[in-house]
Parts: structure tokens; sequence; C-alpha cells
């Protein structure tokens, strides 16, 4: 049973139908790479799927359940976190209050600072410290942190390594492979540093004018090749 | 001496009046104009209590109870209907504000009445005999905020709420029920209103139409503040000691006009008022 | 050319001018006496109706203009007697006072950039200024209990009528046909998009301004004759719940229909004059709560919905179509003549508290040039844009439009400049037709009509090319609403060069289109630049298009530009390439080429 499943997607703004007929399915502890030229709708994928767009037609579904647009933050409590590409921390408030909204319960809060913390010591050490302050790159781990520290089922990240350092990148690489492993997350990561993407993932799409264009599996011979070769023209 | 006094006491009067429409001013992004509505309601909850029989204390507490019951009953059935369409949120409320009215008037009648003082009598301070009550409020206006600032930053409501005046989207995005923030958050103001208006009936008196001059003070101020309290406070000090030292030095007329005129000023040349960033 | 008159509006002026002729002989005096105050109340609702229900402005403060009008009818009256002279004195006093008052609550409520909330803030302040003003001024001006008893016109009631009725059908026939001019449709395109209007050279603020002293001068005479009719003034004339009033009577009338407000008027203040006496909370009760449950449930007001075709939206979208002519060539001349260098950007940065957008950055670009900008999510692109064509945007540096100075303008100057600016998501207005659209779009260089609505719309050559191509030209009387995407973006650009800017500003022209419109697109971008000689700079993230067309490219990333050259440098470049490292790598030309 997939954790999440696509039929013919369409959704977008007004009326333009930015995502056209979009069909994928990501099972647990499967990653999937979401990629594509700028433009092409990835972002939009990812807020179709929460629901903060209507849905021109087409399904979505967690674990054989079918969801409604509209209620972004049911989503969330059933088991899906979500990392926005912009605007994706509060600024005005401090590194653990961020935490906190997205994970109620003091415990969980505790235990996952711990454990995140063994990724991202910086956030054990600056709890206190308005988000707002936060060097770019400490604010994308702070927002995989977040995400992480709600046990979800399904992630899903939008362009997470945009503006890190190489180091940093292959940090969040190996961290998102452990979690995939030990924790049976399934991903579908949304990005445009396809060489991460293909480290990290184990298959791809590419989406082209608001369709998937190609699938396959990250392993397969070529596809880097293939991939990079498309998304240049 | 005196003056100073009067200045605490009327930026403290001010900051009791504003505060419930600044919290939903930084939620929901529209001004309430049936604040003055709730502030009216609320003024009649000492008359009930006193009729009741009940201590003049009571009064305040009854009014934010009506509040929050009323507000709540608004929000869902007004104002959330209205989300997409701001300026007729502004226009409905306003509405509602002359509903209110009209029914205070056929249950209470057009006449002004007064209400028991829970503190009467003056005290002599600093060379000057000062209404107990007028200073007793400078205490209670610290400690509504204390209480508001004491709920948002330790509880979780509070949290979600600062979180939702933040950034909406993203805290819909990370489970928060955005729409329960408006509706408690509405509630909440209302009930601050009409606490508000039990707060100040004893030091005049109240009638059907007692809001309406304190609305346009208090949406001023509001708007000048942004979403921060502390702005707020500030802003209340200001304005409101703008205001005292006009009707003193100047004439009472005048100093009515004093927060209307200065805060179209002041949005006019900073359209973000005092807020920082 | 004159817009033939219809049967059914034929019909219906006949009836109005009978029932005015009439009325003053068949009603009892009671109504006749209460008509000549509503007739005149209505007045004042038309003008709350242009204002909101067109201009889409919310204002309380109508009243103070009516109070203006009447206290200065009082106050001459009263106090230097009653003859014709004095009481030419008053009326033109009270016109000038009011529109003079207009004028400051206008400055201070339609600046640049100002919140219609804020407008509607200051129009609720005002009236409460005015009452207060009056109520101190003592004996002077009869403070809370007004002035009276001072003399007036010896006319009966009778002709009074006929005065205010007349006034009414007069004040009605020159709304409709004010919203139906080429000034209305204006004013609609003002309501749908305001920033689109900034970005066309349309001075927004002013027109809203001139609007509403126009319209105080008629609220002040409407004011003038209900004082002299009525012998009495009194505060709450000037007052705010007066100008409540007149929204809520415009709001269940139905707003935006002129007809709506006038008959809502009528009937509510006939109403209230009969069963107020009974009952009179309850009356206002019943209002109030009638008013909450329209604007919630029926935003558009009572009257539209139950009497359907009689007060059908008499505005600019059911005016029947019109058609496309060339425009005349006009040689440039003024502030948008073609400048020695198009665009010269000098040392432009832009903060947003500590986090930099743009540092430093600094470029010349000439007509004739096709210049790309391109760089990574996050690169700045956009706020170069908006910098380029908003001169309060940007934090430091230098700006200049064919060698103009931009300092601080705002937008509408800057398209003064020779600007033209084309967003990302397709700008255009939901409720007007297309040819309305372009029209709008004209209004810099195209007068337009106060009375009447212009039949034809001059086109420059390079948007009459695009209007034709795609098909535009068949659709000029659909609304904008029913436009495909690809539609809607080709008539956005059709609206900006209907501007004929020299310097062409466009945001992703291609998203969201298909193949063959791209290719069309392109095509026309290249000849705007080699042909019509103009200066085209695009954001763009489709790099197969960007190699195609473009003469010059520069690559931002994170505020800085990295690279400025041609196609094939940048093609070329190991640095760009790294930028897009491990993403989209080269361009296929380049892959090509290298293979």
């Amino acid at each position: 049973m997939s954790v999440l499943a696509l039929e013919a997607l369409r959704c977008g703004y007004g009326e333009a139908m930015v995502i056209r007929d979009v069909s994928l399915a990501v099972g647990p502890g499967e990653a999937l790479a979401l990629l594509g030229k700028n433009g092409m709708g990835k972002s939009t994928l990812l807020k179709g799927i929460m629901g903060f767009l209507p849905r021109q037609a087409g399904t979505v579904a967690f674990d054989g359940r079918v969801l409604a647009a509209g209620e972004p933050h049911r989503l969330a409590e059933l088991g899906i976190a979500y990392a926005p590409q912009e605007q994706a921390v509060f600024q005005d408030l401090s590194v653990e209050e961020n935490l906190r909204v997205a994970v109620p319960d003091r415990q969980r809060l505790r235990d996952g600072i711990e454990r995140i913390a063994g990724y991202f010591p910086f956030i054990g050490q600056r709890l206190r410290q308005k988000a707002g302050t936060l060097s770019g790159g400490e604010q994308k781990m702070l927002i995989l942190g977040r995400a992480l520290m709600a046990g979800p089922r399904l992630l899903l990240l939008d362009e997470i390594t945009e503006g890190l350092q190489p180091s940093v990148i292959e940090r969040i690489s190996g961290v998102l492979q452990a979690e995939r492993r030990t924790a049976r997350i399934a991903m579908l990561i949304v990005e445009q540093n396809v060489a991460f993407a293909l480290k990290t993932a184990d298959r791809y799409a590419l989406l082209e004018r608001g369709e998937l264009a190609e699938q396959g599996r990250t392993d397969e011979a070529g596809a880097q090749a293939r991939i990079i070769g498309r998304l240049g023209v | 001496m005196s003056l100073l006094l009067d200045i605490l006491s009327t930026a403290a009067i001010l900051f009791i009046v504003s505060c419930g429409l600044l919290l939903i001013f930084g939620v929901m992004k529209i001004i309430n104009f049936a604040h003055g509505g709730f502030l009216t309601l609320g003024g009649y909850a000492p008359l009930l209590v006193t009729q009741w029989g009940w201590s003049p204390w009571a009064g305040g507490a009854v009014a934010f109870v009506i509040g929050i019951g009323c507000g709540a009953l608004v929000e869902r059935f007004i104002v959330r209907p209205l989300h997409s369409r701001p300026l007729d949120a502004i226009l409905a409320t306003w509405g509602l504000g002359i509903v209110i009215g009209q029914l205070i008037t056929l249950a209470f009648g057009r006449g002004v009445q007064f209400a028991a003082s829970p503190l009467s009598g003056t005290v002599h301070l600093f060379g000057t005999e000062y209404s107990v009550y007028r200073l007793a409020l400078i205490g209670m206006s610290l400690a509504v905020a204390a209480a508001i600032a004491g709920v948002l930053n330790g509880t979780r409501l509070g949290l979600i709420t600062r979180a939702v005046t933040m950034n909406e989207t993203l805290a819909r995005g990370l489970g928060v029920n955005s729409a329960r923030v408006r509706l408690s958050t509405f509630a909440f103001g209302a009930g601050l209103a009409c606490l508000a208006g039990a707060l100040i009936t004893p030091l005049s008196s109240v009638d059907p139409n007692m809001g309406v001059p304190w609305l346009t003070n208090a949406f001023m101020l509001a708007m000048i503040s942004g979403t921060s309290l502390l702005s707020l406070g500030v802003a209340c000090l200001l304005l409101g000691g703008a205001q005292v030292l006009v009707s003193v030095f100047g004439s009472p007329v005048l100093g009515a006009l004093t927060i209307v005129v200065l805060g179209a000023l002041v949005l006019r040349i900073r359209p973000g008022g005092f807020a920082r960033g | 050319m004159k817009k033939p008159l219809n049967r059914q509006h034929l019909a219906l002026l006949a009836v109005a001018i009978a029932l005015l002729i009439v009325g003053p002989w068949v009603l009892p005096q009671f109504a006749q006496n209460t008509l000549v105050r509503s007739c005149l109340y209505a007045v004042v609702a038309i003008t709350v109706d242009l204002l909101w229900g067109y201009a889409g402005i919310l204002t309380f403060g109508q009243a103070t203009f009516f109070g203006i009008g009447a206290y200065s009818a009082g106050l001459v009256f009263t106090h230097l007697g009653f003859s014709a002279g004095t009481a030419v004195l008053a009326l033109v006093g009270g016109i000038a006072a009011s529109m003079a008052v207009a004028a400051l609550v206008g400055w201070l409520s339609f600046y640049p950039g100002a919140t219609p909330l804020y407008a509607s803030v200051v129009s609720l302040v005002l009236p409460i200024v005015a009452t207060q003003i009056i109520f101190s001024g003592g004996n002077f001006t009869g403070s809370s209990s007004g002035l009276s008893g001072f003399e007036s016109f010896e006319i009966e009631t009778s002709t009074w009528l006929w005065l205010s009725g007349g006034l009414l059908l007069l004040t009605t026939l020159a709304a409709l046909r004010f919203v139906r001019s080429d000034v209305g449709r204006l004013l609609a395109a003002v309501r749908e998009n305001e920033a689109r209007c900034d970005y066309l050279g349309l001075n927004t603020s002013r027109l809203k301004m001139l609007l509403l002293v126009g319209l105080s001068g008629v609220c002040a005479l409407a004011g003038f004759l209900y004082a002299t009719y009525g012998m009495v003034v009194a505060p709450e004339m000037a007052g705010f719940q007066f100008g409540t009033e007149l929204v809520i009577w415009v709001a269940l009338g139905g707003r935006g229909t002129v007809l709506g407000p006038v008959f809502g008027t009528l009937f509510i203040d006939l109403g209230s004059a009969y069963l107020s006496g009974d009952l009179p909370f309850v009356w206002k009760l019943v209002l109030g709560v009638a008013f909450v449950f329209v604007i919630v449930v029926m935003p558009k007001g009572l009257l539209p919905a139950l009497v359907g075709r009689f007060t059908r939206r008499t505005d600019a979208s059911t005016a029947p179509a019109g058609k496309l002519v060339d425009a005349e060539p006009q040689p440039l001349a003024g502030l948008a003549a073609r400048g020695r260098l198009a665009l010269h950007v000098d040392a432009v940065a832009k903060h947003f508290g500590s986090l930099t957008v743009l540092r430093d950055v600094s470029f010349d670009a000439r007509h004739g040039e096709l210049l790309s900008l391109v760089g990574p999510n996050g690169a700045g692109k956009t706020t170069l844009m908006r910098c380029i064509s908003d001169g309060r945007e940007r934090s430091s540096g230098t700006i200049a439009l064919n060698d103009h100075d931009i300092g601080r303008l705002p937008p509408f100057e800057c398209v003064r400049l020779g600007i033209g600016r084309k967003f990302q998501t397709a700008n255009v207005f939901d409720g007007l037709t297309v040819l309305d659209a372009l029209a709008v779009a004209r209004t810099r260089l195209d007068r337009p009509r106060m009375w009447r609505r212009s039949e034809s719309v001059a086109l420059p050559a390079a948007a009459m090319a695009i209007v034709r191509t795609t098909g535009l030209d068949q659709l000029l009387a659909t609304p904008c609403r029913v436009l495909s995407h690809g539609q809607k973006q080709a008539l956005e650009l059709a609206m900006v060069l209907a501007l004929e800017p020299n310097i062409l500003l466009l945001d992703e022209p291609t998203a969201g289109l298909s193949k063959p419109e791209r290719t069309q697109i392109g095509d026309t971008l290249v000849r705007l630049a080699a042909e019509h000689q103009m200066c085209v700079v695009l954001i763009e993230h489709d790099l197969d298009f960007v190699c195609e067309i473009s003469s010059r490219v520069i690559v931002l990333h994170q505020g800085e530009i990295v690279l400025d050259g041609s196609v094939d440098e940048v093609v070329h470049s190991t640095l760009v390439r790294d930028i897009y490292a491990g993403a989209a790598a080269l361009p296929h030309a380049a892959a090509e080429r290298t293979a």
C-alpha cells in the first residue's frame, strides 16, 4: 500500500492549470525525487497535495485514504510533514517555539530535540535564539529538523538544499537516508540540485509543463546524464 | 501632579479599551467595527449586576463571559463567511454594532443610567485629591496586559495565535487549525471589549451609544500599533497624554479629537505606525 | 457618437418624468414633505454609490459634505439675513467649502500605497470631527441644538417637490451617463486592479480625489436645498449616523447600480417616516439586521435580486462592443522620448531589514537590445525589476530611464518616462471586456471622455499585431475573466504595448504557455527590439528560450551580477555552470556545439 498516491491530479492558481495530469506513488521508506526546471510546477504540486490549492480533478490518497483539499492542518495531524521553500520559519519566534508549533506534546518535543540535535547540534545549543537571526543554512536545517521531529510517515521537502554549502548538503543527504532506513519515512523531495536528488532518493520523476515526462530509478545506468540533458533543454 | 495621574489613567483606560481590538486586528487583519457595540454591551453588565444584588466587582467578570459567548457566535456566523471580503467584514461588524445598540435600547431604554462603582471616593495623593477608581484602573490595565501576555507567551493557544499572526499559511502547514485560532481570538477580543465596557462605566454613565467615541479612538490606536501589545502601550501613553494636554490647555472638544486626528496623520506619514521593522 | 437609448430606458424615463409632474398634485401633504427630503437624501446616496459601488471606496463621510452645504445656508441666513445675494453666497460658499474639505480628505486618504481600510477609517473620522467642531461653535453655530428660524425662499411644498425631485432625476441621469463613459470605465478598472492601473501610467490617487471633490459639491448642493427647505440645520446632518444610514440604503438597494440606491433610499426613508412613529426602535433594529444579512448573504443588494432586469448593472461591461483602429503614430515626445541610454542602473541595492536581496547591481541597456535576466530562485531578479519600475523600492543606488533619474517616483510616473511592465501572473481586469481593457491602457495617451463612451480604441502597430495574431480582435466583447491563460498573457502584453513604451520589462513571459504560444511570443519580442527599437528586458527560467532570442544575458546570483555578456559567453562560462551546479546544466545549444 503506497503511503502517498496521486491519481490524475489537476490543480493550479485560478485559471492557470499548473499541474495538468500527474499520477505517482511513494511507498513506505521510499524516496521519490521530483525534478524539473523552474516554473514547471514542482512547488505547486506539493501545495496541491497539502490542500492549499483547490483541486480541479484527480485524487490525493494517504495510506489509501483520499484527502480533501482545503484543510492543510489535518494532513499534519495525519502524519504528513511539509517543509515549504519560502517563508518556512517564524522569524520572530525562538528556535524552540518554532519547534513547539509543530510538536505540541512536551515529552515528544524533548525527545525530538535530543534526537535532532544529534544531526544538527546547533539546534540544541540555541533554543532561545530568534529564528530570524539564524543564517540561511541554519534555517534550512531547522526546517528539516522540525519536520523530522514531528515523527511523520510522509515527508514533503521543497528545495531543502537551496542556498546551502556542499558540506551541509552532504550532511542532509545522510540524515534523510538514515531516517528512511530507521523510521521508514516515505519522502517526496522537490529539487533543483540533481546530484543531491539522485544520491538521496531511490526513484525520480521529471515534471515538465504540468505533467510527468519521465520516471525511473536513480540507480539506472545513464540516469544522471539523461536527466541533466533533459533539464538543460 | 494630578496632570501626570490623568495621563497615566487615561492611557490605562485607552489600553484596556483597545487591547481586544488589537488582538483581533493582529490575527485576522480586520478591524472589528462591532467593538463599540461590545463595549456598550459590557457597560450594561454592572447595571445588571447591581439589579441582581451582586457585588459590583462581578460586573467585569459577567461582562467578560458575555463577551466571549457573543464573540464566538459573531465570528462563526458573520465574520467567517466574509473571510475573503475584508471591507464587507468591516461593514457587517459595523451593522452589527448598530443592531446591538438597538437591542440594548429596547431592553434598557434610551436614557443615561448610572452603575454603582466598586470603589468610590478619593484618596489624598501628592498634594491633590484623586479618584480612587481611576487609580485602580491603572493597576487593572497592567493586570490585563500581564494576563494577555501570560496567555500569549505561556500557553499553547497563545503560541499558535502568535504563529498565525505572523504567518497563517505556514502555521496551517504545520498542523495549526487556524479557523479555531480565529474563533478563539475573536471571542477573546470581544470578551476584552465587554470587560473594558464594564470597567469604564463607573467613570461616567451608560447609554446605548456610549461605545462609539471609544471605537474610533481604539481603532486608531490599534492601527498605529500593528500587532504588538507593547507598541499599543506606548501609543496609549503618547496619544492619551496628548489628549489630556490638549483638553487641559486647549479645549475639551479639541481634546476629544486629538487621538483620531493625530492617529490619521501618523498613519499617513508612517503607514506601518509605530510597529518595529 | 451618441449611443441610442433603447426602448426600455425611454419608457422608464417617461414614467419617472410623469411621476414627477403628477406627484405634487396627488400625494398627501405628509408624503410630499417627506419626499422632498428623501429625494435630497437619494442624491447623496448616489454619490455614495459612485464612490463605493463603482470606485471601491467605502465612505461614511458623504454626510459631512451634505452638512457643510446645509450649515452654509443656515449660518449665512441666520447671521447675514436672507436675500437673493446671500442665497447665492451661501450656495457657492457651501460648495466651495465642501470641495476644499474633500480635497484635504482626498490628500489624506488616497496617497500612493494607502489601503482601502485607511480611507474608510478617515471617512469615519471626518463626520466625528465635523460634529465636534459644530458643537464647539457656541452661539455662532448653534452648537448641539443647531440653527433655526431663519428666513428662506417662500415656495410651496409642491414646488419644492418638483425642485428636489427634478434634481434627483437629473443627478440620476447624469450618474448613469457618467458610469457608462470612458471615465466611468476607468473607475471600474481602478476598483478591479489598482496596481495594474498604476503601471499603465494612471495617477489613481488624483483620479479618486477628483471624484471625491466633484461629488462633495453635489452633496453640498443637496444640503443647501435641504436647509433652505426645512429652515433648520442640526449637527446630525453632518454626523456619522447619517453617514452610516447612507451606506445602509446603498447596500440594501444594491451597490453599483445607481438606481438601486435611489429606490432603496426613497422606500426606506418613506417607510421610516410612516412606520417609525409607531415602533421607532424596532424599525431601526429591522433595518440593522437586514443590513447585516444583506452584506453576508446577498452582497449585491436586495433590489437586483428582486427586480432583475430593470436594475441590470449599468456600467462598463454591458456596453456594446466597439472597434479597433490604428493609432496615429505620435513621435515620442517629452519625458518618454528615447534617451541615449534606455536603462541605466548604478550600484542599486535593496535590503529587507538585515536581509540583503540586491547588492551593487550596475548595468546599462540600450534601445534595440533584448536582455535576459537569469539566475536561480531567490537571486533577486523580480526585486530588480520592481526597483526599475518603481522609484520607491530600492534602498540605494541610481536608476535612470531614458536618461531621466527616477529618484523616488511612484510607478505611474516611471511609466511616463517610457517604461512598461508586464507582470508574471496575467494581470488584467476581470470584470471588463477585452476592448475596455485596451481602452483603459490607452488612457494616458487618448484622453477619456467624461460623458461619452468612445466607440473605438486606437492601438499602435506593435499592440495591434499582437491582438490580431492571437485572435483577440475577434473577442473584443468578451469579459477578461473567461479568457484562457495564454490569451490573458497576450492581452496584458497588448495593453502594455498600447502605452507606447520604449522600454519593456517582462517577468517570465512564457510561464504557463504552450509551445506554439512560446514561439509566437519569442518572435514578437525579437521584433519589438529589432524593428520597433525597444529595449526589452525579461526574466526567464526557460534557458532554451533565452538563448534563442536574447542579444545579451545577465546572470544574477544572490543579489549580484555574476556575468553580463552575450549568449555564447554565458553558455560557455564555468561560473554559470557552477551556479546551476549539479542541476540544470548548460543549455542544449551549448551541448550540441561542444558535442
